[in-house]
């Protein structure tokens, strides 16, 4: 699949803006964080903002955008729609709790409500790729899993840095984030079971199906988004470069001291990740052009 | 009603007629235009709504040119109207074609990511996915004679190898053409229950050939003759 830059930034930011929330909340509502009004304002802020931004860059990657308001129609049937209604509905409730404070009753259960709702939205971004059966390496429940787990380990890591709190969970949340990763990476590596016989329903023949031409000169709307391919070798060197920025890299750099910094290396961590994501992603309509799955 | 296409593999001769006809027809129709981005250029690229790819099944001298046209399949099942957010992407009660409402898609490009078949194209003029009407704005046209509200594909080829039909009615020719010629779906596995069939290549002796010059008996050569005659007795 195509990754585009937009998507990529998005899902990475927005990430965190959801999994600020999320943990936050939950914090909150255990009564493990009982931030200061100053404490919960920075909180809902940095969130939102995070958030807002991720939004804001998903819109670049629309070639009519005039029409995005619409994308809110169809929660019923599309894991987008979702995703964009809860992203919504979080910001409402965040907004919500920025103007009762920090002092009522209600301020914690509302936080912990908003912790849950970011939780969904995590998983509905995740669910958007996963329910695609057109894409081998999206379908499979590692991809919520992972979606859930960086967006969570990136929130918890900023809110450490930020009220120097949960650490243990940021430890927890980066070493089960990689071990995903590492699984999915080893569950994606295993063949396809269709090929071009069973796509065309040509198969039954011992000699097989080959593609002779595929009807087209230059490039198509379909090569451009499916049709990539990228050098195994390099693959393998970025696949190895997720695990050293989204893990080695930030503990070392929480080990010495810096945790801003280890947000920074854990965000760019996810960004390449996000683009393997994309990269090694191959949709079956590439059977047809010859090229594997 | 649930109108759709055969496409007889057997006879498409892989002229690409039904994919110009199409275009030439809905450029101006309801969803055209069907823009060509630099179309002099030294790549030119632009909206199909229907593509044929070549195949070799088998190998010289038991192999066959199966020429392969696809567009939507009108599946009954059609994820790509599931996952679209914005409700422009639905499906016909009446008669079963998926459409896209082009007031109302926002170009993500998630429906076409969803599509197997490859159906879907984004047109980067209008910013909007387009996709096979099935001509709807053809075929129940009355100014049309009854004979012409056919689908510009099914309309133009010249080998026949196109039919359109109500494949609800048992007694339609899409459906006896299916029955008779054991009409398949492509990937079915994936649930979406594509409306379109396929009627397979009809098996064929080989063409004769000229005998071989002898000397060639290397280990290739045996194998190669050995999975043949596999090949023909399966």
């Amino acid at each position: 699949m195509h990754p585009a830059k937009s998507v990529i930034f998005f899902t990475v930011v927005s990430g965190l803006g959801l999994g600020l929330y999320a943990v936050g909340g939950l914090w909150w509502v255990i009564g493990a964080w009982q931030p200061s009004a100053s404490d919960a304002s920075l909180w809902l802020v940095v969130s939102t903002l995070a958030l807002v931004a991720g939004l804001a860059s998903s819109s670049f990657h629309l070639t009519n955008p005039k029409n995005a308001w619409r994308a809110w129609m169809r929660f019923r049937t599309s894991w987008l729609s979702r995703e964009a209604v809860l992203a919504v509905v979080v910001m409402v409730l965040a907004f919500l709790l920025w103007l009762i404070g920090v002092d009522t009753g209600a301020s914690s259960l509302l936080a912990g409500l908003l912790g849950l709702l970011a939780l969904l939205t995590l998983y509905s971004t995740g669910m958007i790729y996963a329910c695609l059966k057109t894409i081998r390496q999206w379908h499979t429940p590692f991809t919520p899993a992972y979606y859930l787990l960086a967006g969570c380990s990136a929130g918890t890591l900023a809110f450490a840095v930020m009220f120097n709190a949960a650490w243990p969970m940021v430890w927890l949340l980066l070493l089960a984030a990689a071990a995903v990763k590492f699984a999915y990476y080893a569950m994606i590596g295993k063949p396809a079971t269709v090929d071009l016989s069973n796509a065309t329903g040509l198969g039954g023949s011992v000699m097989g199906v080959k593609l002779l031409e595929t009807g087209h000169s230059g490039s198509t709307f379909l090569t451009r988004e499916f049709g990539g391919r990228v050098e195994p070798e390099k693959l393998k060197m970025l696949r190895l470069l997720v695990f050293v920025f989204s893990l080695l890299l930030p503990a070392a750099a929480i080990g010495i001291g810096a945790a801003p910094l280890a947000l920074m290396l854990l965000l760019a961590g996810h960004a390449v990740e996000r683009w393997l994501f994309f990269t090694e992603a191959k949709h079956v309509v590439r059977l047809y052009h010859g090229q594997e799955t | 009603m649930k109108l759709g296409l055969v496409i007889d593999l057997d006879v498409c001769v892989g002229c690409h007629g039904c994919a110009v006809s199409c275009k030439q027809w809905n450029t101006s129709g309801t969803t055209g235009p069907l823009t060509d981005m630099n179309p002099y250029g030294p790549d030119p690229e632009g909206v199909w709504f229907n593509r044929i790819r070549s195949y070799e099944v088998g190998n010289y001298p038991d192999n066959k040119t199966v020429n392969f046209p696809m567009s939507c399949m009108h599946c009954e099942d059609a994820a790509c109207v599931d996952v679209c957010p914005t409700g422009a992407s639905y499906k016909r009660e009446e008669d079963g074609i998926v459409l896209i409402d082009q007031e109302k898609c926002m170009g993500c490009n998630y429906c076409s990511w969803a599509c197997p078949y490859g159906a879907r194209e984004i047109d980067r003029s209008s910013g909007t996915m387009k996709k096979c009407t099935l001509c709807v704005d053809r075929i129940y046209d009355q100014q049309l004679p009854e004979s012409e509200r056919l689908p510009s594909c099914v309309m133009t080829c010249p080998s026949n190898a196109r039919h359109f039909g109500d494949f609800d009615d048992a007694e339609s020719n899409v459906s006896q053409l299916v029955k008779e010629r054991g009409g398949y779906q492509l990937m079915p596995e994936l649930g979406y229950a594509p409306t379109n069939r396929y009627l397979p290549p009809r098996q064929r002796e080989a063409a004769p050939v000229a005998e071989q010059v002898s000397g060639s008996t290397g280990l290739l050569d045996k194998l190669s003759g050995w999975m043949t005659k596999q090949q023909k007795e399966s």
